[in-house]
């Protein structure tokens, strides 16, 4: 057990005063602002655009972008920036009067047929509009920050430091190619980093696995690595970096990409579903174990599978009592559950209570209702492929029911041109083949760009590949496999979504928390409205138009579209994302002294 | 009769609706994809009255006339918003050019303001104007919603019995005696009497499967989009020095592009970084606040340029029998389509030719009756 709360080191850092709305509170420098605040209790970080609801943060990726705080005289993603001693964070708790009066007005439709038809009145209504929505301010806010424009090149560019890019970019440099690792959080390690527990399939200890990679990567002279850096897609010249924390864009030129980018765990669709105290699966493991903050003593996880155990886990070694609810009827795992906590089964619909964080969650199922007092959810009912990257490269994706939006590659891991993805992104369960699959991609990539000899090495990889597949019970695979031979895509099924847990569309359960667009908006512009592909329904509602260009909600409003609509979600289909898929500030772009 | 419209752009849904008021017959509409794919969902949603030629200034007039009327009917709020345009002039020639073109948008009833550098930081404090000299106010000019004045028309259509036929592209027109006959789409055969082409950036394809060339090309545009921030831009901006516009949108994000070469033809659909980069550096030297304001994504969209960057509308009298046209707007199509619709409806059905229409006819390249529209923007 002691063990089990030693990390690889400890993170606390030094100790600093920050400011919530004037008052004091201690933080440490190596801690996200949002997180400090939330350990005191301080859980909202803004306000939502049209309804102006209490938001926190959902969770600790910076490319989650769905709320933005007010720090020093900047508006900030709150997980994006470190503790520093003195920072004020203003929250603004007023509703404007118009709002309150005519939230209407702003909602996803814009149908105010009264006020269209009566043209003076729609042009004192467009007025009001136009100032209506709870938008940060720029004009106002002195810009005296200079950003830089860097070029780097490398051999292969690794995006992702998680295990298979990790594992990617060590084989890949052992072939004497040079590589460069892109990686968004602090440090490299992914997900070995946070969840303590060891990775399926893999002989060794999660301990000894992460520093082991991490001692190999850290003395070859060949790979360097660029942290709290986003990959920001591939604009038609150039494909494209950033840092926020340098304050750099990062031109890059590689023969060769590897893309692992892991998996989103989406957000559950309930009512309630946005307020703050509602995590996503591996940001809840990231807070316990890397940054041991109390989150609170009673927890509900959303959504019954190997992933959710591990969590339920975790969270009980740290003292929190789990109850786990999940819609469907599956037996096969609640074996295993005694041990970590109570289970209700057949959830027909939740909602959160509470008005600035959650209190409280009314569970409806067959056998009838319960109320249960917990101080935050945690959304595991499933994780779909981040495909914002692939999806930008116009790169074919197959509906696979159970794990979602899958992009199409071959058993060389190869996707397109020079593209290679590996582990959570290529839609493997978090194992060994995450390893097996970073070995198979670096090898094929190195193939690629003229090492021969490496050719019987990957023949052999691949068999193992598939013999695990197997074992793991993978059997999807060989469908992705087999499309990515023909320019045919196979039809998936109609499933129910497993991220949704109300009975009707509801005002209060949200898809989109960027623009604010509920399950009912959706809902009537399927039915009424008589849309059903994902590219109509965006440009009628703003769904996955925000700032989290959609890797929140593209996949749930495609499954909740395809629901409404009894398609399958292959003929809902996704929107196309563009580049930048993470925002860059003018000034970066502007000001670049380019170096 | 047995009408075809292909195209299921702003232009072709239109002029099926208008079809459809004027009981034209049985319309269908085709388009390879969805509706508003091609070049209206790209557009930057924007429209103005003020153009170089009284020609187009008269046209785009009451073709935005026509969209506010038809803006209570519709099921979607067009969200037509007159917030002016705004061109930031740099020397004497272009003060002098835009006065002197001024006096003919004022007799067409649509009159501009000069305003003078220290004007324009009164008005609009957030604009850098140190090396500006003037500037021309347009307050007539405006923004709509591109996606719903779209949607709008298709509901109405539908309304009306317009049969739709999406992602369904049209591999050939058959002719027979000169007179069209058939659309050979993937399912099939269908028989018509009359073809529209509105197929924007695509036309040029299916003219020269039937031997018609016409001088108009695709090219490619590109366009930023910051994240929203609270409105504070207005007026659209137009740098008449860099070459660079940027507006904003009611949903509060910043919008803009500037000139950046491009060769032409139907090129894929993507942003270049060095586009960013010099829209960026332009912009923020004109609007210094928007240096902390985030590019949030790019997209690219076709202008379809005719020679005399005007639309061409109607069809010549050599064509086989039946066939019309309508596209080649050179980047300011939204604002023309409700007017092309109606009066190329009108023009199908009674043979006449509107005053209005008569300039744009596809017949003025060879009578040499050109237009010689100079004020095209991005």
């Amino acid at each position: 057990m002691d063990n089990f709360f030693n990390g690889i080191r400890d993170r606390q850092g030094e100790k600093v005063s920050i400011f919530y709305c004037g008052r004091n509170i201690e933080g440490y420098s190596s801690e996200p602002v949002s997180l400090a605040l939330y350990s005191k209790g301080y859980k909202v970080l803004g306000r939502s655009k049209k309804l102006y609801r209490f938001r926190g943060f959902y969770s600790l990726d910076p490319q989650d972008r769905i709320v933005l705080t007010k720090i020093g005289d900047e508006y900030v993603n709150a997980c994006e920036i470190y503790c520093q001693d003195g920072q004020n964070i203003e929250v603004d708790f007023s509703t404007p009067f118009l709002v309150k009066v005519f939230s209407s007005l702003l909602d996803g439709y814009f149908q105010h047929r009264r006020f269209v038809k009566n043209r003076i009145l729609w042009r004192l209504a467009v007025d009001k509009i136009k100032q209506m929505a709870n938008h940060p301010e720029v004009r106002h806010i002195e810009a005296r920050k200079t950003g830089r424009i860097i070029r780097v090149a490398s051999d292969i560019v690794v995006v992702g430091g998680g295990l298979a890019g990790l594992t990617a970019a060590y084989t890949v440099s052992q072939l004497g190619l040079k590589t460069l690792i892109i990686d968004k959080s602090i440090e490299l390690g992914g997900r070995l980093r946070y969840d303590y527990m060891d990775v399926p399939g893999v002989p060794v200890s999660r301990e000894y696995l992460l520093e082991d990679i991490l001692t190999k990567i850290s003395s070859d002279g060949n790979i360097k690595t660029l942290t709290r850096t986003i990959f920001t897609g591939f604009f038609e010249d150039y494909p494209t970096a950033y840092s926020q924390e340098e304050r750099t864009l990062y031109i890059l030129k590689a023969k060769g990409f590897i893309i692992t980018t892991g998996v989103v765990d989406l957000p559950c669709i309930f009512r309630n579903n946005d307020i703050p105290g509602i995590f996503s699966a591996s940001t809840v493991l990231e807070m316990v174990n890397r940054y041991r903050v109390k989150l609170g003593e009673k927890s509900l996880i959303i959504g019954l599978s190997q992933n959710s155990l591990r969590i339920a886990e975790q969270l009980k070694r740290s003292g929190i009592d789990v109850v786990m609810v999940d819609n469907s009827r599956s037996q096969s795992i609640q074996s295993d559950l005694s041990r970590v906590g109570e289970c209700i089964v057949n959830v027909r619909e939740i909602e959160a209570v509470g008005r600035k964080c959650v209190e409280k969650a009314n569970i409806i199922h067959d056998d009838g209702r319960d109320r249960l007092e917990v101080d935050f959810i945690v959304c595991s009912a499933f994780s779909n492929p981040d495909i914002l990257i692939l999806n930008q490269l116009d790169s074919r994706l197959i509906y696979i029911g159970g794990v979602g939006f899958v992009p199409v590659h071959d058993e060389y891991m190869h996707l397109k041109d020079n593209i290679f993805i590996a582990g959570g992104v290529s839609g493997s369960p978090y194992s060994i083949l995450h390893l097996i699959e970073g070995e198979i991609a670096a090898l094929s990539a190195a193939y690629k760009l003229g090492a021969k000899e490496v050719e019987p090495l990957i023949e052999e990889k691949i068999k193992e590949y598939r013999t695990k597949l197997n074992e793991m019970n993978v059997k999807w695979k060989n469908k992705v496999f087999r499309n990515s031979r023909s320019e045919l895509i196979e039809n998936s099924s109609f499933t129910y979504p497993p991220t949704l847990f109300i009975e009707r569309p509801r005002r209060d359960a949200f898809i989109c928390f960027c623009e604010d667009i509920t399950t009912e908006d959706i809902s009537r512009t399927v039915h009424e409205k008589g849309y059903t592909l994902l590219e109509l329904v965006k440009r009628s509602l703003g769904v996955c138009t925000g700032r989290c260009q959609g890797r929140l909600c593209m996949v749930n409003a495609a499954l909740y579209v395809s629901y409404l609509s009894n398609l399958d979600p292959s003929q809902v289909g996704l929107t196309k994302a563009r580049a930048p898929v993470t925002s860059i500030p003018l000034y970066i772009l502007a000001g670049g002294e380019e170096e | 009769m047995r009408i075809a419209v292909i195209g299921g752009g702003i232009t072709g849904l239109s002029i099926a609706y208008n079809l459809a008021v004027r009981d034209a017959g049985e319309i269908h509409l085709f388009e390879k994809n969805w509706i508003t794919y091609g070049s209206s969902t790209r557009s930057g949603a924007r429209f103005r009255v003020h153009f170089w030629t009284e020609e187009n200034s008269r046209f785009a007039i009451e073709s935005i006339k026509r969209l506010e009327k038809l803006a209570g009917k519709m099921e979607w709020n067009p969200i037509i918003y007159r917030g002016g345009y705004i061109w930031l002039l740099f020397n004497e020639h272009q003060i002098e050019r835009f006065k002197e073109t001024s006096k003919m948008w004022s007799k067409l009833g649509v009159q501009g303001v000069f305003l003078e550098p220290e004007e324009i930081r009164e008005r609009y404090s957030y604009i850098n104007v140190d090396d500006v000299l003037g500037a021309f106010y347009g307050p007539q000019d405006g923004s709509l919603h591109h996606d719903y004045v779209c949607f709008g028309y298709y509901s109405l259509a539908k309304k009306l019995g317009v049969i739709f036929h999406e992602l369904t592209p049209i591999n050939d027109i058959n002719i027979v005696d000169n007179k069209v006959k058939q659309l050979k789409t993937l399912n099939g055969v269908v028989d018509v009497d009359v073809v529209v082409l509105a197929t924007g950036a695509w036309t040029n394809e299916l003219l020269e499967k039937i031997g018609i060339r016409l001088s108009t090309e695709p090219v490619r545009k590109e366009v930023c989009l910051t994240e929203p921030y609270h409105h504070f831009i207005d007026p659209l901006i137009i740098d008449m020095g860099s070459g660079a516009y940027v507006g904003q949108t009611l949903k509060g994000e910043i919008l803009g592009s500037i000139d950046y070469p491009t060769p032409p033809g139907l090129i894929k659909l993507e942003t270049r970084l060095e586009f960013v980069i010099k829209w960026a550096k332009a912009i923020t030297k004109r609007i210094p606040s928007l240096k902390n304001a985030r590019i949030m994504r790019t997209w690219a969209g076709y202008y379809m340029m005719s020679t005399d960057n005007s639309h061409i509308m109607g069809r010549e009298p050599e064509w086989p029998e039946g066939l019309y046209v309508a596209y080649g707007y050179s980047g300011h199509g939204f604002m023309m389509a409700p007017l092309v619709g109606e009066l190329l409806a009108e023009n199908i059905l009674t043979g006449k030719t509107p005053e209005l229409m008569r300039p744009f006819l596809p017949t003025r390249f060879k009578e040499n009756k050109l237009i010689q529209e100079k004020l095209v923007i991005g």
